[in-house]
């Protein structure tokens, strides 16, 4: 008996150019929404460069609607990845790429911008990345030498720097009293109205390489699963790998959320969604969190632009609403 | 020709435990060599000693002829494979996939398996005799399935030296002897070189080339099954009542635990006799 079992590489391929052409159709319907209508027709032919839109709709199109897409799918993507590293690599289910702290030290470092009167970009944006930085390099010096492979010691000292940055953040909201207080709610809800393609460009500047250091070191990944042991003895170095991967995706989410604030839910719901229907093997899945993860948040970007009859909810508000559901109903249906 | 491993006045500790104490041994190529003892005699740290997973403090380790020390993880993974006592429960994977994985030190950067690693892995499926779960989930396996899919594993790596952590301790006894012949049949058509932590002595006693036993952390015997399987040698090192005679299949020592309710003068005559009979 010769089984056939499709090649890797060609899974990956499949499952990406599947997910691909899901991204783009949910791309080009969110430029073609928004406040002032939809106009799918003319949007799809000015992306094409087929026929000009009128004046206003082609500003609206290429400046306000594009980039804002853009971020969104480039948060989408870069949360997931993060939410699929951090699982793998505590080898806990609920991580996702906030659970270490990184989000709320970038929110102490927003805070302090927006108090010392930064302009939202660069300075707000500049001023949570460092926050976030340091919350690394602080969690890095306390699990460093040999507790950072002893079980859950990354884990537990994350969780409490999470905790202490959101304490240090309840207390800088308390002494808050003006109207940037609103400004540091605001940020703190996660918002991608502000995108200008600089930024986009920017972003992507730096998730794209760290998600390519991550596609190589996938396989690595799936043998983090068999215990620390066992990886060993295939070859991984797993003190350099744990502290490649924890680096790279630190500095991913970091931007995203210094771009964007910190969005919830996606790195953790969507992760575990596609393992329900792609599988266990990070070759595959590093891929198909990238776009599907981008695909989800520009999905839930359109809803929170487009439900509310006035404004718009922070898109961080739609992503839980709707995965947190979803994902209960495809846990069900795989089970039974 | 350079022995696979060779040991020389190894120490390790915990801390201030001192776990092995000038432990030299040296396992020749194409050996099954068996490691007994006592619970906390060191065997299993031994074992993660000589995979690389644990350090240790004094003395010397060569695999192939080359000191520990020279190898990366990567370069070790391709000559030496490990059947671990215990892997994580709930892995994900299918059986095929699990074995794989094993291919990983002999990949390129991107980790992707070429038709080649997927042929090996088949011959190490055929050969362990798991081609029919190979589309199994791994956590829908038996005990003894899940025993015999690590083995393929091991062998899918395609090592030169096999370790073996206590691979019979939780099988019935047809699977007992199925891993244990599974075992001699690697090390007679494909050369291998086994190295085994065993609680079985009577295992021990029929597969093993040599059989070291091991008392905290110090070697107690070491040489053929029939010179370490001795009465006094195992009552002294067990510290528990026990015979120990002849097997009926052939030359080969037979240990018998003695419950308590047994012990009394009439068998302590016989255990002397038993005694007896086996030096004899």
């Amino acid at each position: 008996m010769k089984s056939q079992r499709p090649r890797v590489l060609k899974r990956i391929w499949i499952i990406s150019i599947l997910l691909l052409f899901v991204l783009a159709a949910t791309m080009v319907l969110g430029i073609s929404v928004g406040s002032t209508g939809s106009n799918f027709k003319e949007t799809l032919f000015s992306l094409l460069g087929i026929e000009k839109a009128d004046a206003m709709l082609e500003t609206i199109i290429w400046r306000i609607r594009l980039p804002r897409v853009f971020l969104a799918a480039l948060v989408g993507a870069a949360l997931s990845l993060g939410g699929l590293v951090f699982q793998a690599l505590l080898r806990n289910p609920l991580a996702e790429p906030y659970i270490l702290g990184i989000s709320s030290g970038s929110g102490i470092g927003a805070i302090i911008g927006i108090l010392t009167g930064l302009s939202p970009f660069p300075g707000v944006s500049l001023a949570a990345f460092a926050g976030s930085m340091v919350t690394l390099l602080l969690l890095l010096f306390m699990t460093s030498g040999k507790t950072m492979l002893k079980k859950n010691i990354l884990l537990l000292s994350g969780v409490m720097v999470n905790a202490f940055c959101g304490a240090f953040i309840m207390f800088l909201i308390s002494i808050t009293q003006d109207d940037r207080l609103h400004n540091i709610l605001f940020w703190l809800m996660g918002d991608l109205s502000m995108a200008d393609l600089p930024q986009v460009w920017l972003l992507a500047a730096v998730v794209a390489p760290c998600t390519i250091l991550i596609f190589c070191l996938s396989n690595t990944m799936n043998l983090f699963l068999m215990g620390k042991e066992l990886a060993q003895t295939m070859g991984v170095n797993i003190k350099v790998i744990t502290a490649i991967l924890l680096v790279t995706t630190s500095i991913m989410v970091s931007a995203t959320v210094a771009a964007c604030g910190p969005i919830g839910f996606v790195g953790l719901v969507i992760p575990h969604l596609l393992r329900l229907i792609v599988g266990p093997d990070h070759r595959v899945l590093v891929p198909a969190c990238l776009l599907g993860g981008g695909a989800y948040v520009v999905l839930c970007d359109i809803l929170a632009r487009t439900l509310p009859e006035q404004g718009e909810m922070p898109a961080g508000v739609v992503t839980a609403m709707i995965g947190a559901p979803l994902f209960i109903i495809l846990l069900k249906k795989s089970r039974s | 020709m350079k022995p696979s491993i060779q040991v020389t006045s190894l120490h390790a500790a915990y801390g201030s435990l001192s776990v092995l104490q000038d432990v030299s041994f040296s396992v020749p190529k194409g050996e099954f060599f068996i490691v007994i003892g006592p619970n906390g005699s060191g065997k299993t740290t031994l074992l993660k000693i000589l995979s690389a997973i644990t350090p240790f403090q004094r003395g010397n380790l060569e695999i192939s002829g080359i000191p520990m020390a020279k190898y990366s993880r990567r370069s070790l993974a391709r000559i030496m494979a490990l059947v671990p006592q215990t892997v994580p429960e709930d892995l994900p994977f299918t059986v095929r996939e699990l074995i794989l994985m094993a291919r990983t030190p002999r990949m390129g950067l991107l980790g992707l398996e070429g038709d080649q690693d997927i042929q090996i892995a088949e011959e190490a499926m055929a050969f362990t005799g798991v081609g029919p779960l190979a589309e199994r989930k791994m956590d829908q396996l038996s005990g003894g399935e899940r025993q015999r899919v690590f083995i393929a594993r091991a062998i899918c790596q395609e090592p030169q030296i096999i370790l073996l952590d206590e691979p019979t301790a939780a099988l019935d006894l047809a699977h007992q002897v199925r891993i244990m012949d599974l075992m001699e049949k690697l090390r007679t058509e494909k050369g291998l070189t086994i190295v085994m932590v065993s609680h079985d002595i009577n295992l021990a006693a029929m597969y093993g080339n040599r059989l070291m036993l091991l008392k905290k952390g110090r070697i107690v015997k070491m040489g053929l099954p029939a010179e370490v399987l001795t009465f006094e040698t195992l009552e002294e090192t067990y510290e528990c009542p026990l015979l120990v005679d002849k097997s009926p299949l052939g030359n080969f020592r037979r240990v018998t635990l003695v419950p308590r309710k047994f012990i009394n003068e009439d068998l302590q005559a016989m255990a002397v006799q038993k005694k007896k009979e086996g030096d004899a």
